[in-house]
């Protein structure tokens, strides 16, 4: 579930190089680093309480909205790669604070618009993150709770990481046989992570 | 004279809206095939029960009912060997999605009667909509080992 969120980042960024530099590295260290930093919260919290069922409970309305928020970001990012479209203004009439938070990182040119994406999409639900979180509930403590989630982050962030430079690199060098192949991917992908949003969100 | 719509923009929003709606067909079709193995456990009707090769049997059961995604379950398991109830056994249970990793998600079961072993675990839920989990009993006692999968759908 991760990797097509990072591909579609990855995709929509300028590349400042064509060679592995701490320009093509920047925006996946961000994203990363926001991620594994909202699972640590997560895990603290998870911690404190001891009791994974009911700070998830409380989690998954806001998680499923984060659900959706990650498909609809994922197709903009596709119809704007593709040319489509590039305006997010829309996005900002929005009510829910989640859309409107994807909109102010999507329409920033600053370079920690990629952290907050990674904090905001920390947030996703996910099989795998669930499954940590109880560890981090069961460890009794906020600490030894956030210590467990921030391991795992840190677990998943070699591939990640190394995925997400290797696409900004490619996009660099194919830049016009790949870009727009990858944005009509990156709105199918959206499309489908948007249907789990919504089924999640519908509870069904 | 200048047509009243642009046709240019309307074969990419067509364009745009096919791809979309043809995403949503497609993820409407793989989140209903089944993946990996197939249900065979009736959990939410009763307890299940399996016999291993070497005269084994083990019961679970989870409650409360109906079993549910996200919340706390009791699981409780029966050994028998050889028609008598098996004490002090080391009983452990992992839960798992069949084709799908999601981590070592593993409950420990203590006796509570001779035989009988209960523990607590979370059935958590997958974005993918799949209900389909699978629970591996292990049972460990005088160096033997029998491992039994219970596959079942939660609500």
């Amino acid at each position: 579930m991760c990797g097509p969120l990072v591909a579609s980042y990855a995709l929509a960024t300028p590349s400042r190089s064509t060679t592995f530099s701490f320009g093509t590295l920047a925006p996946h260290l961000l994203y990363n680093t926001g991620r594994i930093l909202t699972y640590g919260l997560i895990g603290a919290v998870m911690g404190l309480s001891g009791a994974f069922v009911n700070v998830a409970g409380r989690l998954a309305g806001f998680q499923n909205v984060v659900a959706i928020a990650a498909g609809l970001i994922m197709i903009i990012m596709g119809l704007s790669i593709t040319g489509i479209s590039g305006s997010t203004a829309w996005l900002e009439r929005h009510n829910s604070a989640v859309i409107k938070m994807a909109h102010r990182v999507l329409a920033s040119t600053s370079l920690f618009r990629y952290f907050s994406l990674g904090l905001l999409l920390g947030l996703l639900p996910c099989g795998l993150s669930y499954t940590v979180f109880i560890a981090s509930a069961g460890t009794g403590g906020p600490f030894p709770g956030m210590l467990t989630a921030l391991l795992f982050g840190l677990g998943t962030l070699p591939s990640l990481l190394v995925f997400g430079v290797l696409v900004t690199a490619l996009n660099s060098r194919l830049r016009n046989r790949i870009y727009r192949a990858g944005g009509v991917v990156v709105i199918i992908m959206g499309s489908y992570f948007l249907f789990r949003g919504i089924k999640l969100y519908a509870g069904l | 004279m200048r047509p009243c719509y642009n046709i240019s923009h309307s074969l990419r929003a067509l364009f745009v809206t096919s791809l979309i709606m043809t995403a949503f067909a497609g993820a409407a079709g793989v989140s209903h095939a089944a993946a990996g193995k197939e249900p065979n456990c009736e959990i939410q009707s009763g307890s299940c029960r399996q016999v291993t090769n070497d005269g084994t049997a083990v019961e679970l059961d989870i409650q409360p009912k109906p079993v549910k995604a996200m919340t706390d379950l009791d699981f409780m398991i029966t050994i028998t060997r050889d028609g008598t109830l098996l004490k002090d056994a080391l009983i452990s249970l992992d839960l798992s999605m069949p084709g799908m990793f999601m981590g070592r998600n593993r409950s420990v079961l203590k006796q509570v009667k001779p035989g009988l072993y209960e523990g607590k675990g979370v059935v958590t839920k997958c974005p993918s909509g799949r209900k389909t989990w699978q629970a591996e009993v292990t049972v460990e006692r005088d160096g033997k080992t029998a491992v039994v999968d219970f596959v079942f759908e939660v609500t």
